[in-house]
């Protein structure tokens, strides 16, 4: 261990604890991003600190409370709810993309971090978003061989990256067929991934609601299935 | 739908479902409501956080990793990062020592959580194995927000001290908390 490891454990109950501010803490995240044996200190404190809150008193909430909150949510067929206004959309540009996964690849990493997970926030405040997920994209064998992502918004889409990873087969070049699997069976072409040097993306908006959206899949020219990502 | 796995509750409410939803928030409100009202002591402050904690919940459902935490943890994690904000923004009074010093002791003590889960009793043993000092500095970190510097002003301690309590502490609750599971 460093004498940055050193640091970082002398603060890492007070970050897992969420009360650690300003400078340590800028200091003590700069190196969990670089250390992965300290991000697993901290998220094992995290967990114990996570614990403690089991400790409060359960208070009835004030009435009307049940009603209050599930009226702040979009739900379908629910009684006396909103939808959220109406967004206008704008192409899910490759780089927005990539911006939103590095603060959730950060906000995934550092479990307990409240700074990331409000950029997080953010990040889908833009756009109105719901969530963002990330899910592997691997051959039937397991192999990994890329991500896909997906955003839930007004206008939900996602996103298929292929690249090569260490001690794994990469993905031939060349252009494969994109299909989207619905939860109801339902198939739908996504377009056309062109891997060149063993990376490609494609990216697309959906046509219907992304909670709909099973799996995505890699085709063959043979229309055999070279990769797959379960969605949901 | 009252029977349904807490996780069930979770992606039925990810996936907008109203009755998952409402089912989920009548399962944990009084702990949501409770934890809030707690750290912040203002019944109308506790209402807005916890709302705002069900709200994320929802949001970020797809993020809740079963293999981490059960979903109560999960829930209450999100209450207490809402409510630090909160605190932070509205604590610039000077801290009062005799009016908080023991409120962490209550919790831990017989006037605390009702009910017997075994991480509730497993818990308190735990805790009842640490020095009374490190106990109060562990709570009023954990359950009031407290920043070591407001927890050594709070107990005339040296800020070098207060971090080494809460930071010994966390740690042994840890030790003993993976102990019972192994």
């Amino acid at each position: 261990m460093s004498e940055a490891c050193d640091r970082t454990r002398e603060l890492a109950a007070e970050l897992a604890l969420g009360i650690l501010d300003g400078e340590e803490r800028g200091e003590a995240l700069a190196h969990l991003s670089r250390c992965p044996g300290c991000r697993r200190h901290v998220e094992e404190l995290s967990a114990t600190a996570d614990e403690l809150t089991l400790l409060a008193p359960r208070v009835e909430p004030p009435p009307g409370f049940e009603a209050r909150v599930l009226g702040r949510l979009p739900l379908a067929g629910a009684r006396g709810t909103h939808r959220r206004p109406a967004l206008r959309w704008r192409t899910a540009a490759a780089a927005v993309a990539a911006s939103a996964l590095a603060a959730l690849a950060a906000w995934f990493a550092t479990h307990a971090d409240r700074e990331l997970a409000s950029r997080y926030r953010d990040t889908l405040a833009v756009a109105d978003g719901r969530y963002f997920t990330a899910k592997p994209l691997a051959r039937p064998s397991g192999n990994r061989v890329g991500t896909v992502f997906g955003y839930a918004g007004e206008q939900s889409w996602c996103m298929v990256l292929v690249r090569s990873y260490e001690g794994e087969p990469a993905v031939s070049d060349g252009s494969y067929a994109v299909e989207l699997v619905r939860t109801d069976g339902r198939r739908a072409r996504m377009g056309r991934l062109v891997v060149r040097g063993g990376s490609g993306s494609l990216g697309s908006a959906l046509g219907f609601e992304y909670r709909e959206l099973r799996a995505v899949r890699i085709l063959r020219p043979d229309g055999s299935v070279l990769a797959t990502a379960t969605l949901h | 739908m009252w029977s349904a796995s807490d996780e069930a509750l979770l992606a039925g409410l990810a996936s907008g479902d109203a009755e998952a939803a409402a089912a989920f928030v009548r399962r944990y409100q009084a702990r949501v409501f409770g934890l809030a009202l707690t750290m912040l002591g203002d019944r109308e402050l506790a209402e807005e956080v916890a709302q705002e904690a069900f709200l994320r919940a929802w949001r970020h459902a797809d993020a809740y990793d079963p293999r981490r935490s059960c979903v109560a943890t999960w829930l209450l994690s999100i209450t207490r990062n809402l409510a630090i904000d909160r605190l932070r923004m509205r604590r610039s009074d000077p801290v009062d020592p005799s009016e908080i010093g023991d409120r962490g002791e209550v919790l831990w003590g017989s006037g605390g959580a009702e009910g017997a889960e075994t991480e509730v009793v497993d818990l308190r043993d735990a805790l009842a194995s640490l020095p009374a000092e490190q106990r109060r500095a562990l709570l009023l970190a954990a359950l009031f927000g407290y920043t070591a510097r407001e927890i050594g002003a709070i107990e005339g301690a040296p800020l070098g001290t207060a971090k080494t309590r809460i930071r010994t502490a966390l740690g042994k609750v840890r030790a003993v908390l993976t102990e019972g599971d192994a």
